[in-house]
């Protein structure tokens, strides 16, 4: 499964435990021969890998894609939900449910049985431009966030830029270990479906704790931009950031591995600052003087 | 007044102390690489196919090989302290040299070892000289490394013996290990040779930084006592860490849906992977132990092995079909909790240590929690094989264990806190 997919796997798992699935059956990666009854009683999800229902076979639905691909050649008893990755239904395919496709890459040959079908795309073909407008929503959104929190917490993001600039691979480390460790757990929480709550609330927090990084991030960039007050320089700092993560996410491999990097130090330097309530001094070894 | 690092030395030129690491690194780098290779796997596979014993007479050979490496440490590093060696670096130079070309020629003999008898001379022969030489190895830190640089230098060292094993060599028979790893040594066997015989003066010039760099981290401004409860506390922690790793080790390497994406992946990107894995976990794990103290290291070690395990499991019960291959997620999680605490291992002990003790500290922190572990991890593997416990029973066990450890070690800490608190406010 890669990264990237992880959100679409949380919302497979949402809709499946909505839709009364008390239980999942999760594919992460590999070839998968689905089988007659070779299945758990709950609904499959496809979050990696390539995964077969092969003619003549029957399985339960309901069957979310999230990532990798489904190919269906025998038969589906419920409904199929492509969210991302890949979904295709052979001749002797049939699915007696609903097909829904809100994201994924959907093929049906002319021969295959579909009871119902609904196409909700979630991220319609925007025009030219758009994308402009959205990075600059985002930096405003940020330059707002940074103005009010430098305001009112100038010392919690003093602390926090503090830790990213001055031991920024101890705050790279930390921030990149507990992000891909958060992340692991809270995918693995997510997949009892009972912890599913938590799960969502702990990637929220996530979220929110990089956020609130890249805001101390700012403040020290801020800073050092010129004589603000401690409000002006967090939202110009923030604003100056998060258009470098946009112009970074543009570059293939090597930017978005930067922009990880970036967002890894400010997450770091906020956790190693307890959320920028103490200031991060590192273990020094004592002299025997 | 700063602490000396390897910076301080560059700056002043002082290349032959630069040089000193770097060969500390290569020695402990190359013994680790032979233990995880040619004793760890090798040794399994001369007993079991160039030998013929049964699968469960060569763990139990294997489990006694350990338990004579631990004796032999054990008298080992006592003695050389006891002789007042333990920070004389022409001594342990010379004992290492003694070591190396011993192990050199048991590697050379290992492919002509044919039946039961020699196969269990040649390991304990071979137990005897890992045995010797590992607190030997580890006291070397305490002459050559500087202490602010322990953490990086545990962490290249850990980095380069695992990237090694994983990726390279291609076949886990004894013949291509001792194929590999003879004229490998061979200049190493020469070079020990030369520095033994104490005529090129480089040991005493190395010798002249042994002030600065023998008092250990956690042994400023006090000494910290072979008696004490903060040396065996961290035995008994990294024991667990040990003993989790080598029980759930031991099941992985036989579940063949496993063996796909682990180090004997016939797929060279998947050892690479793992191989790259280790660098990067073990660079961040040098990054932490510089950074930030012992407890917070074992929780981190115990966490990623709770969650290491906790994927294992979990992959075994939602797996419905044989032929899924399991994520590369679950070895990359198992190789960084491996890498951090092997980086743990390699610095904690010299940092525990001062030269009257760095022998001792090695020989009972590695020989306990390392070998120790390892002797009864296996001999319990074997108890549950035998019982016929299932793969998903066996790693739910090991899972609650590191469950127990992570757990265990926070509320410890915590409780700690609070009897500290409660004596200041009193």
């Amino acid at each position: 499964m890669r990264p990237e997919a992880v959100p679409f796997v949380i919302v497979a798992l949402l809709l499946a435990s909505s839709g009364g699935a008390g239980s999942a059956d999760v594919v992460l990666a590999g070839d998968r021969v689905v089988t007659e009854g070779g299945g758990s009683a709950g609904a499959l999800i496809v979050a990696g890998g390539n995964v077969t229902v092969p003619a003549g076979t029957t399985i339960q639905g309901p069957v979310y894609v999230a990532d990798g691909s489904l190919s269906v050649a025998g038969r589906v008893d419920g409904d199929v939900v492509a969210l991302a990755g890949g979904l295709s239904v052979a001749d002797t395919g049939a699915i007696l449910g609903t097909l829904e496709n809100y994201g994924g890459s959907v093929s049906v040959a002319p021969g295959a049985t579909i009871a119902d079908r609904a196409e909700t795309p979630v991220l319609p073909d925007r025009p030219p431009g758009s994308s402009l407008g959205f990075a600059l929503l985002e930096a405003i959104i940020a330059g707002l966030a940074g103005f009010l929190v430098g305001r009112r917490f100038p010392g919690l993001l003093r602390n926090v830029g503090g830790a990213a600039t001055e031991h920024p691979v101890v705050s790279t480390t930390v921030g990149g270990l507990v992000g891909v460790t958060a992340l692991a757990v809270g995918v693995f929480m997510a997949f009892t479906l009972i912890l599913l709550p938590v799960a969502a609330l702990a990637f929220l927090a996530t979220l929110l704790v990089a956020g609130y990084g890249v805001l101390g991030l700012g403040y020290a960039l801020g800073d050092r931009m010129g004589r603000f007050s401690p409000g002006r320089a967090t939202a110009i700092g923030s604003v100056a950031v998060v258009l470098v993560l946009r112009v970074l996410a543009l570059i293939p491999f090597v930017g978005a591995v930067a922009a990880l990097t970036v967002v890894s130090i400010g997450f770091g330097g906020a956790l190693v600052t307890y959320l920028g309530t103490t200031h991060f001094e590192p273990a020094r070894v004592p002299s025997l003087e | 007044m700063t602490v000396t690092d390897i910076r301080d030395h560059a700056r002043a030129g002082r290349w032959d102390a630069v040089l000193g690491v770097l060969g500390f690194i290569a020695v402990l780098a190359a013994g680790y690489y032979y233990n995880l290779t040619f004793v760890q796997l090798g040794l399994i596979d001369l007993g079991t196919r160039v030998v013929g014993l049964p699968g469960t007479t060569v763990s139990l050979a294997m489990a006694g090989f350990a338990l004579a490496a631990f004796a032999a440490a054990v008298v080992a590093g006592v003695s050389l302290d006891r002789r007042g060696l333990g920070g004389d670096l022409t001594a342990k130079v010379r004992v290492l040299a003694l070591v190396v070309g011993t192990q050199w020629l048991l590697t050379i003999l290992a492919p002509f070892v044919a039946t039961p008898n020699t196969y269990v001379a040649w390991l304990l022969a071979c137990a005897l000289a890992i045995g010797v030489g590992m607190p030997v190895t580890f006291a070397l830190a305490v002459d050559l490394v500087p202490v602010p640089d322990r953490g990086l230098v545990a962490a290249v060292a850990t980095a380069v013996a695992f990237f090694m094993a994983a990726v390279y060599p291609m076949n886990w028979r004894v013949e291509e290990f001792a194929g590999v790893l003879v004229p490998a040594m061979a200049p190493g066997v020469l070079l020990f040779a030369v520095l033994a015989s104490g005529r090129t003066g480089v040991l005493e010039r190395l010798s002249r930084y042994g002030g600065e760099h023998s008092i250990g981290r956690f042994c400023r401004p006090e000494p910290v006592r072979t008696g004490s409860w903060g040396f065996w506390v961290l035995v008994v922690l990294m024991f667990g860490a040990f003993f989790v790793d080598s029980l759930g080790f031991l099941r992985i390497v036989e579940t063949p849906v496993f063996v796909l994406t682990s180090w004997q992946s016939p797929d060279v990107g998947v050892r690479v992977f793992i191989g790259g894995t280790h660098v990067v976990a073990a660079l961040a794990a040098g990054v932490l132990y510089r950074s930030f103290g012992r407890r917070a290291l074992f929780l981190w070690v115990f966490g990623m092995f709770a969650f290491t395990h906790l994927l294992y499991t979990f992959d075994l019960r939602t797996a419905t079909d044989a032929s899924g291959t399991p994520p590369l997620l679950l070895p990359a999680a198992y190789a960084t909790a491996v890498s951090f605490y092997t980086t743990l291992n390699f610095a904690i002990w010299p940092d525990l240590s001062t030269p009257r003790t760095a022998c001792t500290h090695a020989a009972l922190g590695v020989g306990i929690a390392g070998w120790l572990a390892t002797f009864l991890s296996t001999s319990l593997a074997l108890y549950l094989s035998a019982a016929e416990v299932t793969v998903l029973s066996h790693l739910t066990l090991v899972n609650a264990l590191t469950l127990l450890l992570f757990v265990g070690l926070g509320v410890a800490l915590y409780l700690k806190r609070v009897v500290h608190h409660g004596r200041a406010a009193a």
